[in-house]
């Protein structure tokens, strides 16, 4: 098993056939590592993939005047609009959060900073979605991502890419196959003194306030996340991971166990402070510890041995959510 | 079904009346994409490689949307307006100034409707800012001098899923050598009428729109085309147009090798009294008052623009009294929302014309124009020098 840090620069020397590619949009860097015997071909597929990120983000934006979302936030009540099937499936994936998350993840937030209780409600036939109360403000910023690195490996799939990693910033990760035949992609996670290293054939996400400091508020409350806390979802999509390593930061343990039940191929992790980590159903076959106790002193990070190649140990996936 | 059909899908649809019953490209794999990305609206469109075939079997089609390579633009809309049906055609609308011709002579013979894509002709912030402020308030005084920039690096090129190769047969059979110039059609002459026609020419067509009449000459440089069979990837073109008003310069940049500073495109209009910026770019499209301008109150007041922070404060307008560092100037704005893709109220125009309900914004006789402008920057640029144009060359 090849490890990689959380930054998807592998620790020892690349594989010949992983090519990586950059790209800014949705005001993060977003990174593909395209594993493929043809550099030239792994650069147009990258670029084909580019090329619906692009598209995504003219259609999910709220800072884009013609985008869709703009178009749905300057609707009144009772009114409807046509989206764009890909606006569509990023609605419903955030309908389907806000159910997993028992309200703890709503796009439609920022209507109730406005002192609006507002919702909406989505027309499969046609692709409408319905404005059923004033002053809707949907921010697709807690999902878009994630479902921008699914759209975008489903097109390099298309394109018989067989093993890829798709980064949005170093918060949300994408994979598929492996960096060489035989090898799982792996990510290394978790507070600073305890990491954890997990294979990857999904999605994983993380989230926290170490970065952006404390920016995500219970939809349900308006109380802040705990200060302290950081929180890691693995899922089967992206968008999935996105969305719930969000509502993670705020939902209780008991709330994240019920929901890691509900659905068996969600796993949660969730730090608060240096020394108390929990994983609820992990089926990593990496074994990690069920929960640290407090008193506990976790192995430092930094004490490890510098891997061979000479490159840095593990930063693991930094909470940037 | 390339980039530029997905978007007009995705526009066409935001009018629920609109159906597609049909989608028409050589390649099997864009052909399967486009049915998929229909079936999503919940319409089940019948697929065709060969477009004559699609005007045989289709009889319930009232349009056509052509977003095809520039060199078979011609030969699709006249089949299409022969048979009876309504085109809105991509811009160019050939790689040929002959192919323009045919195209203008075929709506004028059939009298189906034929809109050309200059999308910018039916964008609501640009009808205001011709309309109500150069027409209208004439905000700026006379326009003296107009520069426009397309500065957009292109992608590199475009590849294609290994699995889906078009035959060799069917390759050849409509002019392209391989899958690398069928992908890439648009840098390579017989295909395409240039990146200047395909890219600036929307510029141009603005430029003419603005200052109602055609240019007097064109002179042009280009740079990045070392192989003879593809088109030069920079170019700048200089019009000399004499407008109602007197005579005025135009500078066209287009550039495809560079980023530059992420402005993208605009169109700057430089008057006596005022300049103004126009973009399909909300955040680029701005209004400037000449200090020894007329007042613009009334037009605030009207809400033909609206004031930045710093005009509220300008000793102009109150008692002077503060003395201070020198402030920003900070433009007009243009309040003015457009909440739809750009080529919506384009697509939308035909439709209604369709319905019989008004009149094409950019019917080919109008777009003829702006093509025959374009068409000759080539021969500018080849010749190295100034060309003239003769007013004939813009009639059909």
């Amino acid at each position: 098993m090849r490890p990689l840090a959380a930054d998807g620069v592998e620790a020892k020397a690349p594989p010949a056939r992983a090519h990586a590619f950059r790209r800014e949009a949705m005001s993060t860097t977003f990174t593909i590592r395209v594993v493929d015997d043809d550099p030239v071909y792994a650069r147009r597929a990258a670029a084909a993939a580019f090329e619906e990120l692009d598209l995504l983000e003219r259609l999910l934006s709220r800072h884009e005047q013609a985008s869709d979302v703009t178009r749905i936030n300057r609707l009144p009540a009772g009114a409807t609009t046509v989206v764009a099937p890909e606006t569509f499936d990023c609605l419903e994936v955030a309908q389907q959060l806000k159910r997993k998350t028992a309200g703890a993840f709503d796009v439609a937030y920022g209507s109730r900073r406005h002192r609006r209780q507002a919702e909406f409600r989505l027309h499969r036939a046609g692709l409408i979605v319905e404005v059923l109360d004033g002053g809707l403000q949907i921010d697709l910023g807690g999902v878009g991502k994630g479902f921008a690195l699914d759209r975008m490996a489903r097109l390099l799939r298309e394109w018989d890419v067989e093993a890829a990693m798709l980064w949005a910033s170093t918060s949300t990760v994408l994979a598929f196959g492996g960096p060489q035949p035989g090898h799982d992609w792996t990510i290394d996670f978790g507070p600073r003194r305890d990491r954890r290293r997990r294979a990857l054939g999904g999605a994983f996400s993380g989230s926290g306030s170490a970065v952006k400091g404390a920016h995500v508020v219970d939809p349900r409350t308006g109380r802040p996340a705990p200060p302290r806390r950081r929180a890691w979802a693995a899922a089967p999509t992206a968008a999935l991971a996105d969305g719930l390593s969000t509502a993670f930061l705020i939902m209780s343990r008991e709330e994240i166990a019920r929901c890691c039940r509900h659905d068996p191929l969600v796993a949660a992790y969730v730090a608060d402070g240096e020394h108390s980590f929990v994983a609820f159903h992990d089926p990593s076959t990496t074994p990690p510890s069920t929960e640290t106790p407090d008193h506990e002193t976790p192995r430092r990070t930094e004490d490890r041995p510098v891997r061979r190649g000479g490159h840095r140990p593990a930063r693991g996936l930094d909470a940037r959510g | 079904m390339g980039t530029q059909g997905r978007e007009l899908i995705r526009a066409a649809l935001l009018d629920p009346k609109v159906r597609f019953v049909a989608v028409c490209d050589p390649w099997e794999y864009a052909r399967r994409y486009g049915q998929y990305y229909l079936k999503n609206y919940g319409m089940e469109a019948n697929t065709y490689a060969d477009f004559r075939e699609m005007l045989d079997r289709e009889r319930r089609l009232d349009a056509v949307v052509i977003a095809s390579p520039d060199c078979v633009h011609a030969e699709q809309t006249v089949a299409c307006l022969e048979a009876g049906r309504h085109v809105y055609c991509e811009t160019p609308m050939s790689n040929a100034i002959e192919g323009a011709r045919a195209m203008v002579r075929a709506a004028r013979a059939t009298g189906r409707l034929l809109q050309i894509g200059y999308q910018r002709r039916s964008n609501p912030r640009y009808l205001h800012v011709r309309n109500a402020l150069l027409h209208e308030a004439r905000l700026i005084g006379r326009v003296v001098h107009v520069d426009t920039s397309w500065v957009l690096a292109l992608k590199p090129d475009r590849g294609w899923p290994r699995r889906q190769e078009m035959a060799d047969d069917v390759l050849r059979q409509h002019g392209y050598d391989g899958m690398e110039q069928f992908r890439n059609w648009r840098w390579f002459r017989g295909f395409s009428a240039g990146l200047f026609a395909n890219l600036g020419a929307h510029q141009v067509d603005v430029v003419g729109w603005f200052l109602g009449t055609a240019p007097r000459s064109v002179m042009a440089g280009g740079a990045g085309a070392a192989d003879p069979d593809r088109w030069h990837d920079d170019v700048t073109a200089v019009y000399e147009y004499d407008a109602p008003g007197g005579a005025v310069q135009v500078g066209c940049r287009m550039l495809t090798s560079t980023r530059g500073d992420g402005s993208g495109n605009y169109e700057m209009f430089l008057g006596t009294e005022g300049s103004l910026r126009t973009s399909q770019n909300p955040a680029q499209t701005a209004v400037y008052r000449d200090p020894d301008a007329p007042d613009w109150a009334e037009w605030v007041r009207r809400e033909y623009v609206t004031q930045g922070e710093t005009q509220r404060l300008r000793p102009a307008e109150r008692e002077q009294r503060e003395v201070s560092e020198t402030g920003e100037v900070v433009p007009y704005r243009i309040p003015v929302v457009v909440d739809k893709p750009p080529c919506h109220a384009h697509l939308a125009n035909l439709f209604e014309a369709v319905r019989g309900r008004g009149q094409l914004n950019c019917p080919a006789d109008v777009a003829f124009v702006t093509e025959a402008a374009v068409h000759r920057v080539e021969a500018a640029l080849r010749e190295a020098r100034k060309l003239p144009f003769d007013p004939a060359q813009f009639e059909v």
